[in-house]
């Protein structure tokens, strides 16, 4: 049995303007016990309703959607109980309130009692770092605490299921580093884990497979070094101290488009196909060229070459 | 249930603009009591402080409770209250009841106002009628307060209902005069009204008027629990609206 299993499933709104809006089309998706599954999608792609809809918020106009087994409509109330649901944003707390406070309150609505829903908390704030500000108001936090209060209250009842819709939208590079530590601990722990991201280094880092979605559909899915192999996307070469010549000589290799030299004598370098890099790399270091990078084609270059850019296209 | 007390104590000690009824209306009460003084109508203070208390109550839940579910979906908290939508109702009764309690204490602060300050009397002859009738409309008046609160989510412009519902309920809630005033067509209307009931009961325990007073306890005491009944029914509607994708989750 699938932790979450998705089939054919469609919500569709009407329009301010009274037009029907096709948010999810036909989306069908599995995923795994214990996996960390990836929605990469742009804004208005879809993740959010879906994650909705699997978190039982919305229903959906058809199909069906199913966690631990459970339908989402017709046993909602029984997948609230497996389920924690992981907002992005500054918003979703009590700001007035300190991290217990608003977990002790969270706690009550989620049924946990007294000093069950006491202790409960008081482990979580320890376990995620916030102990020694828990009884700071949260309006005072930056945005990486907020996230992991955000994360706490989804494992109040320690679900087995995980919806994160962008936990780390806004967050600076070492808080989302830092979020992505627990989540990585979560995972190693067992919990399945369906992540929708715009990042596509944290998914790349996290997630076992992905899946990209655009207009409420589902257009690509894999594990990422398996998408990574199917493009015929570039490798970057950067190189230092290059010389016009030698330049010149590596831009006469077919597949290789040159940025460069610098007056400094730096180089960017597209090359497509492995044996491209290997004459690269030869003609590089026969030159005597010792500072040199190949980053290999990540998961940004997959979204970019299916996922079309419709915010800033020219 | 104590957590959602607590929560709500928190939110408005910790933001008191939320308590203003409790700092405005003595404010108000010195302004009535004046006037009855300079008009030499000492027998209307008690009246007076019997509408300066319910029509503070009523405009705390108005304004300040009806907003419980707003100022969630300000919050963003909300969505994730949905995720426990039976809790969710239950914590909003509770929290809309504990706003709307805090108004209570008004009633003590204008008696005194008026007792101390400007010496009138103002005995409480029939203290057990005042308490019950009190609790009863606090009740009332959060189920009222409730169906404001749904109607907020789901009609795109419910705040402007707010303002709307003062002073025509004033007047049907026979706060500023006894529903016996009232022309008769209105009258009827105002006797399906709790608040009227409830008003008169506290008139009558502070004159100690005689006679029997179960048939407006009676009233109030199903007009409440109807109001607080159709306010729960139509949140859950209100929420389930929510739930279709037919109601905004977000500010």
């Amino acid at each position: 049995m699938s932790a979450v299993h998705v089939e054919d499933l469609s919500r569709r709104f009407r329009g301010r303007k009274g037009q029907e809006v096709t948010a999810l089309d036909a989306v069908s998706l599995r995923v795994e016990e214990g996996e960390v599954v990836g929605l990469l999608g742009p804004n208005g792609a879809g993740k959010t309703t879906l994650s909705r809809i699997l978190t039982t918020l919305l229903l959906p106009t058809s199909g069906s959607a199913r966690v631990e087994g459970l339908d989402v409509v017709r046993e909602a109330t029984a997948v609230r109980e497996r389920i924690g649901l992981v907002l992005g944003g500054e918003r979703g707390l009590y700001g007035r309130l300190t991290a217990r406070q608003n977990l002790r309150y969270w706690g009550a609505m989620q049924g946990l009692t007294g000093s069950h829903c006491r202790t409960r908390a008081d482990e979580l704030l320890e376990r995620l770092g916030l102990a020694a500000r828990a009884d700071d108001r949260v309006e005072t936090y930056s945005r990486g605490m907020v996230q992991r209060v955000h994360l706490a209250r989804a494992l109040l009842r320690n679900p087995r299921v995980l919806i994160m819709d962008e936990p780390t939208s806004g967050m600076d590079p070492h808080a989302a580093q830092g979020f992505r530590g627990l989540v990585e601990e979560l995972r190693d722990g067992g919990s399945t884990v369906l992540l929708a991201t715009h990042d596509m280094q944290e998914a790349q880092l996290l997630c076992s497979r992905v899946t990209l979605i655009d207009h409420g559909r589902i257009l690509r899915e894999g594990a990422p070094k398996d998408l990574l192999t199917g493009l015929d996307s570039p490798r970057t070469v950067t190189a230092g101290g290059v010389s016009a010549v030698v330049a010149g000589a590596v831009a006469g290799i077919p597949g290789v488009a040159v940025e460069g030299p610098t007056p400094e004598g730096l180089v960017t370098l597209r090359v497509t196909g492995d044996d491209a890099v290997s004459e690269v790399l030869r003609i590089l270091t026969a030159a005597g060229v010792h500072e040199l990078s190949v980053a290999a084609p990540t998961l940004a270059e997959v979204y970019r070459s299916i996922i079309e850019d419709r915010e800033f296209a020219l | 249930m104590a957590a959602f007390v607590q929560l709500q104590w928190l939110l408005l000690t910790r933001s008191p603009r939320l308590l203003a009824t409790l700092f405005v209306v003595p404010l108000y009460a010195v302004v009535f009591f004046t006037t009855v003084r300079s008009y030499e109508a000492p027998e209307l203070a008690g009246t007076v402080a019997l509408t300066a208390f319910s029509m503070s109550m009523w405009s705390q839940a108005m304004f300040v409770a009806a907003e419980v579910v707003d100022n969630d979906r300000w919050d963003g908290t909300l969505e994730p209250s949905l995720l426990t939508p039976n809790a969710y109702v239950r914590s909003l009764v509770t929290r809309v009841c504990t706003v709307t309690a805090l108004s209570v204490p008004v009633l003590v602060e204008v008696i005194a106002i008026g007792r101390v300050g400007f010496g009138f009397p103002l005995p409480v002859h029939r203290p057990v009628i005042a308490l019950t009738a009190t609790l009863l409309l606090v009740v009332g008046t959060a189920g009222s307060a409730l169906l404001v609160s749904a109607l907020m989510i789901i009609v795109p412009v419910g705040r402007l209902l707010q303002n709307a519902l003062t002073y025509p309920f004033y007047i049907l809630g026979g706060l500023v005069l006894p529903v016996t005033s009232l022309p008769a067509p209105v009258e009827w209307v105002a006797r399906l009204f709790f608040l009227s009931h409830g008003a008169q009961l506290l008139r009558d325990a502070m004159s100690g008027a005689d006679g029997s007073h179960w048939g407006d306890f009676w009233a109030l005491f199903v007009l409440s629990a109807m109001q607080l009944a159709a306010g729960v029914f139509l949140l859950r509607r209100a929420l389930s609206r929510a739930r279709r994708g037919e109601a905004r989750l977000y500010a």
